[in-house]
């Protein structure tokens, strides 16, 4: 039973008072009190709530036999880019979940660590410059904190950039959580011309700093060690931040809080926030009337605004200080850094957009010109010589039935059809994995920012709206580091016009068979339209999207830095796993339904006519709506109807309703499709309803069922609409 | 002087941040606070937002918002 997990224990606590402890024997005690005798020397009414609770608790708790109790919570916190997603990678291996913070949805990954006596569960928390409440990051960090849901903390240092750093650590040693620094890229710093004394910095924040490169895997042994000693640390915090008015008024605070009988955890943390007229902590404490009106008297005995500029000026002062006593220049700096030159190109006046654009093309050419190519056709052979030869050699050992043999056909063809574009996809998503490591993504967003504007958008959405070219969901996801909830709703819609991976196994079926030689001109013409899309949505939509309040756009630049092999290797493994998934799930069981509706007519009984088949009679329904677009054929409308559960199984759908054992998908998409409304099919694709996960996405981000019909209604209408447009046009053009 | 007025390549120090509260808290947690020193290091292609280095750090911020640090 988990006591533990269920907050009742935390043996990593030090300071447990006597009632403490008593609780926590008492707790041990019904723990292991599996027969029921009732202790004499316990306190009766503690004892008998404490076991009610438990009892209650305990419902829904399955018996687990691994020790969790050893299992120390660590969390992981540090400013963005300084390499911790790195370190967390580099900590848990493969051993990471992913999934939601509870009530919102931006990524919560938990890892686990196991090393010498050290078992750990590292929460990656979001990367934060400090702990105000103004960004929903910094509130979901804090919430985390302050619900004593850690036991440590990790607070990981950008060697280079120490002053804008340890103003984070400053708050964090606020808290009650223990915390250990690791002090990462003090090797990049060398190069910088300076050296930092860890061994100083240590002495002078009272904390255990330890050197390491996440990067180069050096040092975490030894973070390591110090994590799992961290209890016989004999080091005391320094939290000479303040000057004595407002050390003064923090005793005061304290002293009326204890008036009241509040007691809570981190006090010193949660007093200096009501000195900082944090609101949202005011209103979290619950406080009445007459606390709130004391409070106020304390604060008001200085000017509000100057207490709160005090505060945060003492916290830099304080990290100067530091830095001075604790970084020493070697030699002299070099006057222009390296990410300056190369940023005289990358953001230059006249050489900003062409190298953009240069950028994207060339992604571009390699996923889909001769080396996506390449790999696609390897895969496609292994598939079809490999796999479809050895079913059906197999097949015809067993005798199988004609039915299994349909069956297995169906499943091969159906999937192998998608996985055989499986390179290309994680070749596209390896690139967005490096741009994001290498630093460009905020150099894109500095140069677009000014043309986002335009429509409503800024340059922080500019790189959830670039991961859409990945996957929809996490980019939708991605889109709560908005602050300007009207950014973030029009985002969300922009979004699914962003092509994401999926879909684009579609274009290529089509481009294999009637654009050959101008496959990646083509391809990249279906990307730039869907931006095009986005833009004429955004336009619309400027207007009728409320006005959020203003947040201020400031982001931080960092150094250009070689993307990590790991952490690219890691989300391609990542985005690899989520698709075989998916495959293993959706894809598979839609192209099974879809077999077997092919198969049976209305009757229910088997028939070796498709057309008189279930599906054909559900697809005929629907494809007279497509006849203006060039695709009125009920097999094209089925594609379309599994695609909005996934768009992978668009391709595994054609797959499977098109070719037979006369003829194969090539040949029968030849013969129902012409060059003109294989485009406007695309089109189509392209644009219309995002498939189901991504659907759950927007609807958790909007928080709204209407709002996310409203924007499948939308993205239908248009794609419609677009497809129509793009079809009577083309028709005129190619025939002519 | 506000920032967004400040010439390319000059430097000057921070006197003070105006402005709403979040705003005013967030520019000054990243170190927009008295007597920092700073420099515009370009514009954007299109002209906005602008570069600024502050101390070690390079930050992109819009004129706009860069109205609110007042510099000297």
């Amino acid at each position: 039973m988990d006591l533990y997990y269920l907050g009742f224990i935390n043996p990593w606590r030090k300071s447990v008072n006597n009632k403490e402890r008593k609780r926590i024997k008492i707790i041990n005690f019904i723990k292991n009190n599996t027969l029921g005798i009732e202790p004499a020397n316990f306190n009766g009414a503690m004892f008998q709530s404490l076991k009610k609770e438990s009892n209650n608790k305990f419902k829904h708790v399955q018996v687990n036999h691994f020790n969790k109790e050893k299992l120390l919570r660590i969390a992981l916190i540090g400013n963005p880019n300084t390499g911790k997603t790195t370190l967390f990678n580099r900590l848990t291996g493969s051993s990471q979940c992913v999934g939601n913070w509870p009530g919102v949805t931006v990524e919560r990954k938990e890892g686990i660590v196991r090393a010498g006596g050290l078992q750990a569960k590292i929460i990656d928390l979001p990367g934060v410059y400090s702990l105000s409440p103004y960004s929903p990051e910094e509130i979901i960090t804090r919430n985390f904190l302050l619900g004593s849901q850690a036991d440590l903390i990790l607070n990981i240092v950008d060697a280079t950039n120490l002053e804008r750093n340890l103003y984070l650590t400053t708050q964090l040693m606020e808290t009650d959580i223990p915390l250990v620094i690791a002090l990462n890229m003090a090797d990049l710093l060398n190069y910088k011309g300076k050296i930092v004394d860890y061994c100083q910095l240590e002495n002078e924040l009272g904390l255990p700093v330890v050197s390491i490169s996440a990067g180069k895997n050096a040092g975490i042994n030894s973070l390591l060690e110090r994590i799992s000693d961290f209890e016989n640390e004999d080091i005391k915090k320094n939290l000479k931040f303040y000057n004595s008015n407002i050390e003064r008024k923090i005793n005061k605070i304290n002293e009326i809080l204890k008036d009241f009988k509040k007691e809570f955890n981190n006090k010193r943390f949660i007093i200096i926030k009501i000195l900082e007229n944090d609101e949202y902590i005011l209103r979290s404490l619950g406080l009445n009337f007459e606390i709130l009106k004391r409070i106020q008297a304390i604060r008001d005995s200085s000017e509000l605004m100057l207490l709160q500029d005090e505060i945060i000026n003492s916290r830099h002062r304080f990290v100067g200080g530091i830095v001075r006593k604790t970084v020493q220049s070697t030699k002299k700096l070099k006057e222009i850094s390296i990410s300056r030159k190369i940023d005289k190109m990358v953001t230059g006046k006249y050489t900003a957009i062409p190298i953009f654009l240069g950028i994207v093309m060339l992604i571009f050419y390699i996923t889909f010109g001769p080396i996506g190519s390449f790999f696609e056709k390897s895969t496609r052979s292994l598939i079809e010589d490999g796999i479809n030869h050895a079913a059906r050699v197999l097949l015809s050992q067993f005798n199988a039935g004609k039915t299994l043999s349909s069956l297995v056909e169906a499943v091969v063809s159906g999937l192998g059809e998608v996985i055989s574009f499986l390179p290309q996809m994680m070749i596209l998503f390896g690139f967005l994995a490096a741009l994001e490591d290498s630093g460009y993504m905020v150099r894109a967003a500095f140069v677009m920012d000014k043309l986002l504007r335009k429509i409503g958008l800024s340059g922080r959405a500019f790189v959830p709206l670039l991961m859409g070219f990945g996957c929809s969901v996490p980019a939708i996801m991605s889109t709560r580091i908005l602050e300007n909830k009207r950014e973030k709703n029009l985002s969300i819609l922009l979004i699914p016009f962003m092509s994401c991976g999926a879909k684009m196994p579609v274009y290529l079926l089509f481009m294999n068979i009637f654009f050959v030689r101008n496959k990646a001109l083509i391809i990249f013409l279906i990307y730039i339209s869907g931006i095009i899309f986005s833009i004429l949505t955004a336009v619309i939509f400027k207007k009728i999207i409320l006005r959020g309040s203003r947040a201020p756009f400031i982001m931080e630049l960092p150094d250009y830095k070689i993307p990590s092999l790991r952490n690219i290797y890691i989300q391609i493994w990542e985005n690899l796993k989520d698709f075989l998934e998916r495959a293993g799930t959706i894809i598979l069981g839609s192209t099974v339904v879809i077999w077997f509706l092919q198969c049976v007519d209305l009757t229910l009984k088997f028939t070796s006519n498709s057309s008189k088949s279930l599906i054909a009679v559900i697809g005929s329904i629907i494809s007279p709506i497509f006849l203006p677009c060039g695709f009125g054929n009920w097999k094209a409308a089925v594609a379309l109807i599994t695609g909005m559960i996934s768009k992978e199984s668009i391709v595994s759908t054609l797959a499977v309703v098109f070719s037979n054992s006369d003829i194969d998908l090539k040949t029968a998409l030849n013969l129902t499709f012409t060059p003109a409304s294989s485009i406007s099919f695309i089109i189509f694709v392209l644009l219309y309803s995002p498939c189901m996960a991504a659907v759950s996405a927007v609807r958790k981000e909007l928080k709204s069922t209407s709002k996310t019909l409203l924007v499948m209604g939308y993205c239908t209408g248009l794609a419609w609409i677009a497809s129509t447009i793009t079809y009577q046009i083309l028709k005129l053009i190619l025939v002519g | 002087m506000n920032l967004s007025e400040l010439k390319m390549n000059k430097r000057a120090m921070v006197v003070d941040v105006v402005g709403e509260r979040s705003i005013k808290c967030r520019m000054m947690e990243f170190g927009f606070v008295f007597g920092a020193e700073l420099e515009v290091v370009k514009a954007a292609p299109l002209g906005d937002p602008i570069q600024v280095k502050l101390g070690e750090n390079d930050f992109i911020i819009r004129k706009d918002d860069a109205k609110n640090i007042i510099v000297e």
